[in-house]
């Protein structure tokens, strides 16, 4: 409890010290030209203090705390704008400086000093900016911005602030658009954000550690591609796109092995990175072999979209088809290997019926995963293209972030049947046969399975099927509702072992209340069996179950009052996590919040990408402000 | 991130969801709003710059899977058929990814959304209007083109709020 307090107070002052810097001012630059001149802020400020170590936790993911600062400007006049993005992070109580670290066993010693060398640096780098001109039917960008090539096959760097990622491709970008067609030109490096919040690991190169080398984290990832579209607004539209990925070293090495970071040595690689074959090789050599992709060091994709966006007026079809080569020189590695893929999508109405159906077949097509080093395993999810995985949205976790889809047979149908205007019934069953959901199965381009020596088939191919049903009921003139679901999920390796099985229900109900109140409970309960999981002392995997319960007091348009509670009969991690929040919006934009309290650990997901986070015990306070 | 860990209900989908005053700060209140061209759902390009001057245009930021903006929706639907015919123009903007952005023609259709509703399957959008990435989040731009109101998350009760803003935006020519 005094532990409690202790903290408590420390978030406290945070708030303080968060809130009184951040007193910037909205600026009317005047005008220039006849134009006025405008200066956007936003200032998102996150400071978190963590308990230390409870059962079984970790010391070096515990006891530290750290202040992020996010803080965006964008200036624009006329059709000019020139945007910066300024990240910073500031750590304290790191492991190394717990008071606790003293009594740690030596090998715990020895693990924390490793994991500390891209953790916690105190850092404040430009994450993004940008020029933009932008007139009726061009925009030209100079330095970040995001791109999409349809579906993301081949091409998808964006933003999704969720799980901390914040892709860009940091070089130019012309978008032309004339009456049906649209040309879009992307080339440059890639830049993903570059600390993790959750863990406050970083991909910068790694700090000076007495006993160790420096050693990159992040390589030099090119990109160049081109997008060509016609009959946009006409009743067919056809997108024809390419794009070359180059993995370049993120710096020189040196005849000892040892990478250049001094930019007065070498001011070229220290600043873009070398494609000098030498070192791109060595690079690469010392990242994972999973994803598969992450070896190749050139990566060419082209992709021919075909999209019918109205179908006679009830309903729409897409559907899009892409090749890869992949370029190795790595040992072990093939050197060239090809892989394809088709997606598409349909979607009809009648009546009150709506039908969906996506249908995914890819064989040897991966995903561009950024080149990351191993000791950055936070930042294996940042990837530079996306499969659309055809899954059922809450279960996409089950999958795993591996190469599930590298190779795979399968699709969704989701049935929305609108009963009134208050009341949605709707089902989904997906449906997939995976050979690369095993970290030893592989396929060619023609699909056939290719295993390790002495591994059957039989024992990489997985069998999925998932099905989820539910209704959302909306009354008290739609201003209160019940949404519910619930489903199973069965994924068995033909061999007959069990992969992953699940059953699962959600529910979220909101009630008004009257004048400003209303009250709202949401939850979720998961009862999980997958292969080398809560392992019992019999080496038997056994089911467990986890979930979390929330109810929420809202006193609209002001203040949020949270308590949650969160459980887990996962061996190994506490059974119970309690919590509570507070968020105070003083402005119809911007907002406090402050929480408390204890969250599990788990591997969770959002927009098609999953990633683990530890668990979190201890103080948080989170400042949003726009100008 | 905050959704993740903030707790969900406070955070709504990825910031916080509560509502918002009437009075105080206006945002970016007062800053021309950003143009942009994109897709809508059913496959016709959107121009902002086309319909400034001329509406009252109200951008709202949301994603199927967000459940605030579920909540929301039929709210603002009601909001845009009682004062459509003053000028007023509500844009959805869907920030579903290529994960999800199949179901997003079924989700206009189940909420009968009469206004157009564009894909931002890249965020260069919401990059513009909020880096935040909140949702929902909407954006009210008045007939000179400049934003009078930005607005994160949605609580019951804040379509009054909404209304409120629209109809003052409405009645300033």
């Amino acid at each position: 409890m005094r532990r409690l307090a202790r903290s408590a107070a420390v978030v406290a002052a945070l708030a303080a010290c968060t809130l009184w810097p951040a007193r910037a001012r909205a600026l009317d630059a005047g005008q220039a030209g006849g134009e006025p001149i405008r200066l956007d802020v936003t200032e998102t400020s996150i400071a978190a203090q963590r308990f230390d170590a409870r059962y079984l936790e970790y010391p070096q993911d515990t006891g530290w705390g750290d202040w992020m600062n996010r803080l965006d400007t964008d200036l624009r006049w006329g059709r000019w704008t020139v945007g910066l993005r300024l990240d910073s992070a500031v750590f304290w109580r790191r492991p190394l400086d717990n008071p606790d670290y003293a009594s740690l066993p030596a090998a715990q010693h020895q693990e924390i000093v490793q994991d500390s060398q891209s953790r916690y640096g105190n850092a404040i780098y430009p994450a993004k900016m940008w020029a933009t001109y932008s007139a009726p039917g061009v925009e030209v960008t100079a330095g970040d911005a995001y791109a999409q090539f349809g579906r993301g096959l081949i091409l998808s760097m964006r933003k999704v602030d969720e799980l901390g990622i914040d892709t860009t491709v940091r070089g130019g970008k012309i978008a032309v658009e004339r009456g049906p067609f649209a040309l879009t030109a992307i080339g440059g490096i890639a830049n993903p954000s570059r600390i993790d919040e959750a863990t406050g690991r970083e991909l910068f190169v790694t700090q000076p550690t007495p006993g160790y080398t420096q050693a990159p984290v992040f390589g030099s990832d090119r990109v160049v591609g081109l997008d060509l579209q016609e009959g946009r607004g006409l009743p067919v539209t056809l997108s024809t796109h390419a794009v070359r990925f180059s993995r370049c070293a993120p710096y020189h090495y040196d005849a000892n092995g040892h990478v250049v970071t001094d930019w007065g040595s070498d001011p070229s690689a220290v600043t873009f990175g070398t494609c000098d074959a030498s070192d791109v090789k060595q690079w690469l050599q010392g990242l994972n072999l999973v994803p598969r992709g992450l070896l190749a060091h050139d990566i060419t994709m082209a992709a021919q979209s075909f999209e019918v966006p109205s179908l006679w007026g009830h309903g729409q079809l897409y559907v899009e088809a892409a090749v890869q080569q992949r370029q190795s020189d790595v040992p072990g590695q093939p050197r060239n290997a090809e892989g394809n893929a088709i997606y598409g999508t349909l979607d009809v109405d009648a009546g009150i019926s709506s039908t969906t159906v996506e249908v995914k077949s890819n064989r040897n097509f991966y995903t561009v995963a950024a080149s990351v080093a191993p000791y950055a395993p936070e930042f294996a999810i940042v990837a530079y293209s996306f499969l659309p995985p055809a899954e059922a949205f809450d279960m996409l976790d089950a999958e795993g972030t591996g190469d599930f889809n590298a190779c795979v047979d399968g699709g969704r149908v989701r049935e929305d049947l609108d009963v009134s205007s208050d009341l949605l019934l709707w089902g989904q069953g997906v449906y997939a046969y995976s050979k690369t959901e095993q970290p030893n199965g592989a396929c060619d381009q023609y699909g056939h399975t290719i295993t390790s020596a002495g591994v059957s088939a039989a024992s990489v191919q997985d069998v999925v099927w998932d099905g989820i049903g539910g209704f959302e009921w909306y009354f008290d003139d739609k201003r209160s509702h019940v949404f519910a679901s619930a489903g199973a999920r069965d994924d068995t390796r033909e061999s007959g072992d069990v992969g992953y099985r699940e059953q699962h229900a959600e529910y979220s109900v909101a009630i008004y209340v009257k004048g400003p109140w209303s009250v709202e409970i949401q939850g979720r309960h998961r009862h999980r069996e997958e292969a080398g999981f809560n392992v019992d002392e019999a080496l038997h995997e056994r089911w467990w179950s986890e979930g979390e319960n929330y109810i929420a007091l809202r006193m609209a348009p002001k203040w949020v009052f949270t308590a949650g509670m969160e459980y887990t009969t996962l061996a190994g991690q506490p059974p119970t996590y309690f919590n509570g929040a507070v968020l105070y919006k003083f402005r119809s934009d911007s907002s406090v919040s402050f929480f408390l309290g204890q969250q599990r650990g788990a591997f969770r997901c959002a927009s098609g990408i999953c990633r683990f986070f530890p668990a979190f015990e201890g103080g948080r306070v989170e400042l949003t402000l726009r100008f | 991130m905050a959704a993740l860990v903030g707790a969900p209900l406070a955070a709504g989908c990825t910031a916080p969801g509560a509502a918002s005053p009437s009075g105080g700060g206006a945002g970016s209140a007062g800053t021309t709003a950003p143009d942009f061209t994109a897709r809508t759902v059913d496959g016709s390009n959107f121009r902002l710059s086309s319909h400034l001057g001329k509406q009252v245009v109200l951008l709202d930021f949301m994603a199927t899977f967000c459940e605030p903006c579920k909540a929301e929706l039929p709210q603002l639907r009601a909001i845009y058929d009682r004062h459509e015919a003053e000028g007023l123009l509500v844009v959805g903007v869907a920030m579903d990814g290529p994960e999800t952005v199949a179901d997003v023609p079924a989700f206009v259709r189940r909420f009968e959304l009469g206004f157009p509703v564009v894909l931002d399957q890249d965020s260069s959008i919401a990059s513009r209007y909020d880096p935040r990435k909140s949702m929902p989040f909407s954006v009210l731009i008045d007939r000179s083109g400049r934003i009078v109101r930005e607005r994160e998350g949605y609580d019951p009760g804040d379509e009054k709020l909404v209304e409120a803003d629209v109809e003052k935006a409405l009645a300033t020519r």
